[in-house]
């Protein structure tokens, strides 16, 4: 089953490595180097999708927290505004532990990867 | 350990005060006693002077009484007994005089100052004219009684001795009420004298009790001060060490999100590389640039750490600075990826005494900083001469976003970063610090502002080398 998949990651080298695993298990993969990119795509296809309203635009975003321009924590929370059925992933290294112990920062319906994850983790984790 | 010092200066003080207000009460009753027990003992003095004299004068007149009654009965033994009442007078009125002779020469001897004994000397004087008179008296009473005539001539002598004899018993015994009355008032003036003193002590300690008083209320309003300046120095220290610590809480979460960022793609890496899905030379390159990364972010630790101690090294040599600007340039603008024209306008080629790679890493961190802020624009980097000041100075400008005017201040500082909210531009905050450290340890100077019409200027400058220019005939 090929999925959607929206990444928004700021290392160059990861976000290329997420690419590579995820293209070669048969899914499709739009890559976002900061938060505000991230958003701007994820709304650009959402405008697209207008009229069918009860499908998300992505089966899956992955979200790195700490990233230029917007956090992912925000744009999470922009994302649900909109599509509050959406599937997020939260793949961090970053403070990851506080956010999830701070109620209210991040919906509870959140997924989290924990950085350093291995490729595949990641792949089951997406495919579950 | 200042309120204590005040504390012991106001006690030592009331201490002072009480300590002379004692002293003084001390000594005015011990002269009180003194003076009265001064005047008992004159009055005791010169009171046996008075009585032998009211003796003399008793004794004379007793003696002129006989002397009368003899004269008026000239014979029988109303006679004898008148005149034997003469020579028992006589003999008296001599021992009374013999007496206040002895009591003027012990006065005289035990006086407790000159003056006194003057006194008791001229009493002496006194008794002595008087014991003159009377002998005088006695031999012409002899004379006429021993001829039993009482004519006229003599008894006219007798009469004018007799009152020469009374006025200078009274001139005694005025003069000795007036020598004591002399010495009472004389001691009563000591004693005034002193109490001049007591008061003149006692407005001293007030005054100085009223000088303390202004003087403790100076070093406390001066003390009030100094408290409220430290306070506010307190104040203004636990400012900028909250400042100071929330930069450095900034760094610690951006230092680990750098130090943790490169693993996930080295883990990424291994895992390729294992399943074939990259080949090993990628896998192996981008391990090595992750761990150039790695490696650059602990060289800056340790670059703060060293210019924080003063112990940065630098090993110097003669560089010619243009050439140095144009090999950094060089590799930098090989690696531009966006829209951004790098420009030298370098000036007269001089010489400095320069750390090689410490001034390489300021022109990358400067211009780096220049074309990170710069999506598209023009980055020129100029070098111009001082000759008043003999020194360089290098500028790198750009035409990017400028510096937040709030940043500018404290843009060298450590830990500086998140200039623009929302470009939220990669850096670990030390950049500029080590900078201005470097240039700092080469004897230069660092600046940074906003260009008037877009973008940011810094520029630094180094000492020049003694003769550095290069003649231009070489």
């Amino acid at each position: 089953m090929a999925l959607k998949i929206l990444v928004a990651e700021d290392n160059v080298f990861t976000a290329t490595q997420y690419l590579r695993v995820l293209e070669k298990s048969g899914h499709s993969v739009t890559v976002t180097k900061d938060g505000q990119e991230c958003l701007q795509k994820y709304a650009e296809e959402l405008g697209k999708k207008e009229f069918e309203t009860l499908e998300n635009p992505f089966d899956v975003v992955l979200l790195d927290n700490n990233m230029p321009k917007k956090s992912g924590v925000e744009v999470a929370k922009e994302i649900l505004d909109k599509r509050p059925n959406q599937r997020i992933i939260f793949a961090s290294a970053y403070d990851i532990d506080s956010l999830l112990k701070t109620p209210g920062t991040i919906p509870d319906n959140i997924e989290v990867l924990e950085k350093p994850f291995s490729l595949n983790t990641m792949i089951s984790k997406i495919q579950a | 350990m200042l309120f204590g010092k005040t504390s012991f200066k106001i006690s030592g003080t009331l201490g002072i005060i009480i300590l002379l207000l004692g002293i003084t009460i001390i000594f005015g009753m011990y002269q009180m006693s003194k003076v009265s027990s001064e005047i008992v003992n004159i009055s005791q003095t010169y009171e046996p002077l008075q009585n032998t004299l009211g003796e003399i004068k008793y004794h004379d007149i007793r003696q002129s009484e006989s002397f009368e009654k003899m004269r008026l009965q000239a014979q029988g033994p109303s006679y004898e007994e008148a005149k034997e009442q003469f020579w028992s007078s006589n003999v008296l009125m001599k021992s009374s005089i013999q007496q206040g002779k002895k009591i003027a020469s012990a006065g005289y001897n035990f006086a407790p100052s000159d003056s006194v004994s003057q006194n008791f000397e001229r009493i002496y004087a006194d008794f002595e004219q008087i014991e003159q008179i009377h002998s005088e008296l006695e031999e012409i009473s002899r004379d006429v009684i021993g001829s039993n005539s009482y004519d006229g001539i003599l008894l006219r002598q007798i009469a004018a001795k007799e009152s020469q004899l009374q006025e200078k018993v009274q001139f005694a015994a005025e003069q000795i009420k007036m020598f004591n009355d002399e010495s009472i008032s004389a001691i009563e003036g000591y004693e005034q004298g002193w109490l001049m003193v007591q008061i003149g002590i006692i407005v001293v300690v007030g005054i100085i009790a009223l000088f303390m008083r202004h003087f403790i209320g100076q070093i406390n309003s001066d003390l009030k001060k100094e408290i409220d300046e430290k306070t506010n120095e307190l104040k203004q220290a636990n400012k900028k060490l909250q400042e100071l610590d929330n930069m450095k809480n900034e760094f610690i979460s951006i230092a680990s999100h750098e130090l943790k960022s490169p693993i996930q793609p080295i883990f990424g890496f291994a895992e390729l590389a294992r399943s074939g899905d990259i080949d090993q030379k990628e896998a192996w390159d981008g391990v090595t640039t992750l761990a150039k990364k790695l490696q650059d972010l602990a060289n800056d630790v340790l670059d703060v750490t060293r210019i924080e101690s003063n112990r940065l090294t630098l090993y110097q040599e003669r560089l010619p600075i243009n050439e140095i600007i144009t090999e950094v340039i060089g590799i930098m603008r090989t690696g531009l990826d966006r829209n951004v024209c790098i420009v030298e306008e370098l000036g007269e080629d001089v010489e400095v005494e320069a750390d090689r790679l410490r001034i390489e890493q300021v022109l990358r961190n400067l211009v780096g900083n220049a074309i990170k802020f710069t999506e598209s624009g023009t980055i020129r980097i100029k070098t111009s001469v001082d000759r008043n000041s003999e020194s360089v100075s290098v500028s790198v400008s750009d035409t990017g976003l400028g510096i937040p005017e709030e940043i500018v201040p404290k843009i060298f500082g450590k830990f500086v970063t998140k200039g623009h909210d929302l470009e939220n531009k990669a850096g670990n905050g030390l950049g500029l610090f080590l900078c201005k450290g470097i240039i700092e340890a080469h004897g230069g100077r660092i600046g940074a502002k906003n260009n008037k019409d877009g973008g940011a200027t810094f520029e630094f400058s180094l000492p020049l080398i003694k003769n550095a220019v290069r003649p231009l005939t070489n």
